[in-house]
């Protein structure tokens, strides 16, 4: 089940959000093994076969969190701890980059090792991390001894199951605990209707308007010009931004929904004024993650300047790596990585740019990096390269066939989606200061009904008269 | 405003306002998934007639007992059209000959008394470029077959644009486009001047000589392979395979840009598969008057009524006595031999224009 679907809006989150509040008022461990239940159907609403292996995972996980957390049969913990992420990385192994190995080694040895071509479960990429650093702190001891219920929900709690935003158990378990959890707030409420309703708008009106171009584009590199290669590019950076932070931005507000605050993802990553910046801005919870998790273990910035650069680039790579089995993940890490040096080396030489040209410069290399992150072959992202710096020519001609809009809707539509991340006030922003006027209501009110009355789209038949 | 006044208002003005939308969609029903008629819905758009139509089968009645399948020109053939027949008119928009099949199967599904097939055959429909590619209803069953399905399409602002554009003309009664329909499922279109026939009519033979004729054209080999088929999906109910009237105009491009070999062809792979074909496509006195046709390529209802009363009862005296001949091994030859006069004297008189 998705966010934006017919089921969740009106079905799912009504009948769950009414029958936790129902229960939780008497009996609030029944309430959260309502939500327990109800996060594993979200999951399974969308492919059942994959429901044993996150129930496996986490009672698997849960069993070893809590034995090193309990600190006994000291000289083997390291060893349970080792096989612990072994389990976890061999889960997301085969299932994400089996295949993706088996054709590289394939093509170089010239093997002929099968692939398994299996569907990606969904949110495995989430709740791997998310386990990993369950059982890093248990063997840390700087977890409690939790009951399960709390971490099924820590793993399974729907609203941040399928894309994060990458929650901490510290953070969450907590919140499960709080009998408070169970009692409706309003300030949460309304909060939560404000950004949810943020979110909505950013990926069905915004995102999904983006994305229609942004395809139609790399449907038809070969005839990108210069300023179409501009106009899919350009699309595909908007796409992203919206869809993933509206997605963000609705976990946030259905998480408040159920009183359980969760950490904000995206805070305006397209104002950055450097690389450090832009990834202190997006996807806030990953970096979070993996600098906690990777950087700070390989030694962090302790271990001298050379390996201060290493270790950056190291996670730059496991980040592109955990974003997709495929080489444009990798090449667009690595790209983030030697930028994240450079931008490091260029700060400690003294370097210094105006505001602009450091947000400019910023802007322009993220949007390149993108390319490569949306192309699904570097052939495909080396036509789109081409094509933006005029190698393909400058004929205007053709923009309204590839894209079904004309040159002007197309620039104005790009313009108007650069000044909203550019300029408007941040999501979460927007939900913390903004006072619960009549205006703002009329305002979330409008979003929400535009935005879901947009989940079914009935378009015409082109071919209308044969 | 408090939180909780802030909360319960936007969510009580979010649900009135989802609540009148999804009632104004039913009311209006502008996807044909209930059925209902008032005054407010008598003219009803096209949007995709394969899913409305599929639709209106699945959610609607399930004893009609002849099937009528055709292209777009077949949607103005009216199920009232026909005496003592109760028929459902499933003829949709660039219907390719490889649909048909699966048109008939699902219907199949739905009608459990069909006694009767009526199948339309469109002579640009019958080459490669038409027929070629695999073409079935499928994704349309899958669609509607979707969880909530209906509910869903309620609630949508683009099924209210819709339903606004519906009321609109049901409320002035205006047909004011190609192909409007009203709750039987009869479509109608829009009454053009002379001139803008003209225009229409020329346009037209342009865009069929572009894309549809010449060198576009060639004779799908599987055509006849395609027609066994649907005649072995009739089984032992009763087929009537009819061709459908173009204007002489566009008959005249046709033979002009050399095909007349090909439609020959044509008929003869209809009558071998189907014992016999009901033809009235060749130039004859309805065709002759481009007024007869939107575009000279779609007829109006009408015309319709004539190939339904000409289907029906061979002699009736109401259908011009040169609209449609019902083409068996017996009379082929003669048939394309007439044919092909006609074709010849309306060149000739073309070019004397």
């Amino acid at each position: 089940m998705i966010f934006n679907s017919f089921e969740f809006i009106f079905l799912f989150l009504p009948i769950v959000w009414i029958v936790f509040f129902l229960v939780g008022k008497v009996a609030p461990p029944f309430a959260k093994a309502w939500l327990l239940l109800a996060s594993l159907f979200f999951y399974a609403y969308w492919n059942p076969a994959y429901l044993p292996l996150i129930i496996g995972s986490m009672i698997v996980n849960y069993i070893i969190g809590v034995f090193l957390g309990k600190n006994k049969w000291v000289p083997t913990r390291k060893v349970i701890l080792t096989l612990g992420i072994l389990f976890n990385v061999s889960l997301l192994g085969y299932f994400k980059y089996r295949d993706f190995f088996a054709e590289n080694i394939n093509s170089v040895l010239g093997t002929h090792i099968s692939l398994i071509q299996v569907i990606l479960p969904l949110a495995i990429s989430f709740y791997t991390f998310q386990q990993i650093a369950y059982l890093v702190d248990s063997y840390r001891l700087e977890t409690n001894e939790y009951n399960f219920l709390n971490y099924g929900l820590f793993v399974s709690f729907f609203p941040q199951l399928i894309a994060g935003p990458i929650v901490h158990h510290g953070d969450m378990m907590p919140q499960f605990s709080d009998r408070k959890t169970y009692r409706i707030n309003h300030e949460n409420l309304a909060k939560g209707l404000v950004i949810f309703s943020i979110g909505l708008f950013k990926k069905v009106a915004i995102a999904d308007t983006f994305a229609g171009f942004a395809n139609s584009g790399y449907g038809s590199v070969e005839t990108l010009t210069m300023i179409s290669g501009w106009f899919t590019s350009l699309s595909y950076t908007l796409q992203l931004y919206f869809d993933f932070s509206g997605y963000s931005d609705m976990a946030i507000g259905l998480a408040l929904f159920f009183n359980i605050r969760l950490p904000i993802n995206f805070n305006s990553p397209y104002k950055a004024l450097d690389i450090q910046d832009f990834w202190r801005r997006w996807h806030i919870t990953l970096s979070g993650f993996l600098t906690k998790y990777i950087y700070i273990p390989l030694g962090g910035s302790r271990k001298g300047i050379p390996q201060t650069y290493v270790n950056i680039f190291i996670i730059f790579l496991i980040s592109g790596f955990w974003h997709g089995a495929g080489w444009t993940f990798v090449i667009w890490g690595i790209l983030h990585g030697l930028a994240s040096v450079i931008a490091r080396i260029w700060k400690r030489s003294g370097g210094k740019l105006p505001k602009i040209w450091a947000w400019g410069i910023t802007f322009l290399f993220v949007h390149l990096a993108f390319v490569i992150f949306r192309a699904p072959d570097m052939s495909v992202a080396m036509s789109v390269y081409k094509a933006m710096f005029g190698l393909e020519g400058f004929q205007l001609t053709g923009i309204v066939s590839i894209f079904n809009e004309s040159i002007m809707y197309l620039a104005l539509y790009l313009l108007i989606g650069l000044a909203i991340a550019l300029f408007a006030k941040n999501s979460v922003q927007i939900m913390e200061t903004q006072k619960r006027t009549p205006l703002m209501m009329l305002f979330v009110v409008m979003l929400l009904y535009y935005s879901s009355m947009q989940l079914q789209r009935v378009s015409e038949f082109l071919y209308f008269n044969f | 405003m408090t939180d909780k006044k802030f909360a319960r208002t936007a969510l009580l003005l979010f649900l009135t306002l989802a609540a009148a939308t999804a009632g104004v969609n039913y009311w209006i029903d502008p996807l044909w998934h209930y059925g209902h008629a008032n005054a407010f819905n008598t003219v009803q758009k096209v949007t995709n007639e394969r899913e409305q139509k599929i639709a209106m089968l699945h959610y609607g009645r399930h004893d009609y007992d002849t099937l009528l399948i055709g292209s777009s020109r077949s949607t103005y053939i009216h199920p009232t059209a026909f005496e003592g027949w109760d028929v459902f008119n499933f003829s949709v928009a660039n219907l390719s000959i490889r649909e048909v099949h699966s048109f008939m199967i699902y219907s199949q599904s739905q009608l459990p008394g069909l006694e009767r097939y009526l199948i339309g055959v469109d002579f640009f429909k019958s080459s490669e470029k038409e027929a070629g590619a695999p073409r079935a209803l499928t994704n349309y069953e899958n669609k509607i077959d979707q969880p909530f399905y209906r509910t869903k399409n309620l609630l949508s602002l683009d099924t209210l644009e819709i339903s606004i554009q519906n009321f609109k003309k049901s409320v002035t009664d205006t047909v004011d486009e190609d192909r409007l329909y009203n709750r039987k499922g009869e479509a109608f279109a829009n009454r053009l001047t002379k001139e803008e026939v003209e225009e229409s009519t020329s346009a037209k033979i342009a865009r069929f000589e572009k894309e549809f004729y010449g060198s576009n054209y060639t004779y799908y080999k599987d055509y006849p392979m395609i027609l066994q088929k649907i005649k072995d999906a009739a089984g032992d109910d009763e087929l009537s395979v009819y061709t459908t009237p173009i204007s002489t105009g566009l008959f005249v491009s046709l033979v002009e840009s050399g095909l007349l070999d090909e439609y020959e062809h044509w008929i003869r792979d209809l009558v071998k598969v189907n014992g016999g074909v009901w033809n009235f496509m060749y130039p004859n006195s309805i065709t002759n008057d481009n007024m007869n046709y939107i575009d000279g390529h779609h007829f109006y209802p009408e015309i319709g009524k004539l190939i339904a009363k000409r289907i029906q009862n061979t002699d009736t005296t109401e259908v011009p006595e040169d609209f449609g001949v019902y083409v068996t091994a017996d009379n082929l030859e003669e048939h394309l031999q007439d044919v092909r006069e006609l074709a010849e004297q309306a060149v000739r008189e073309s070019g004397n224009k």
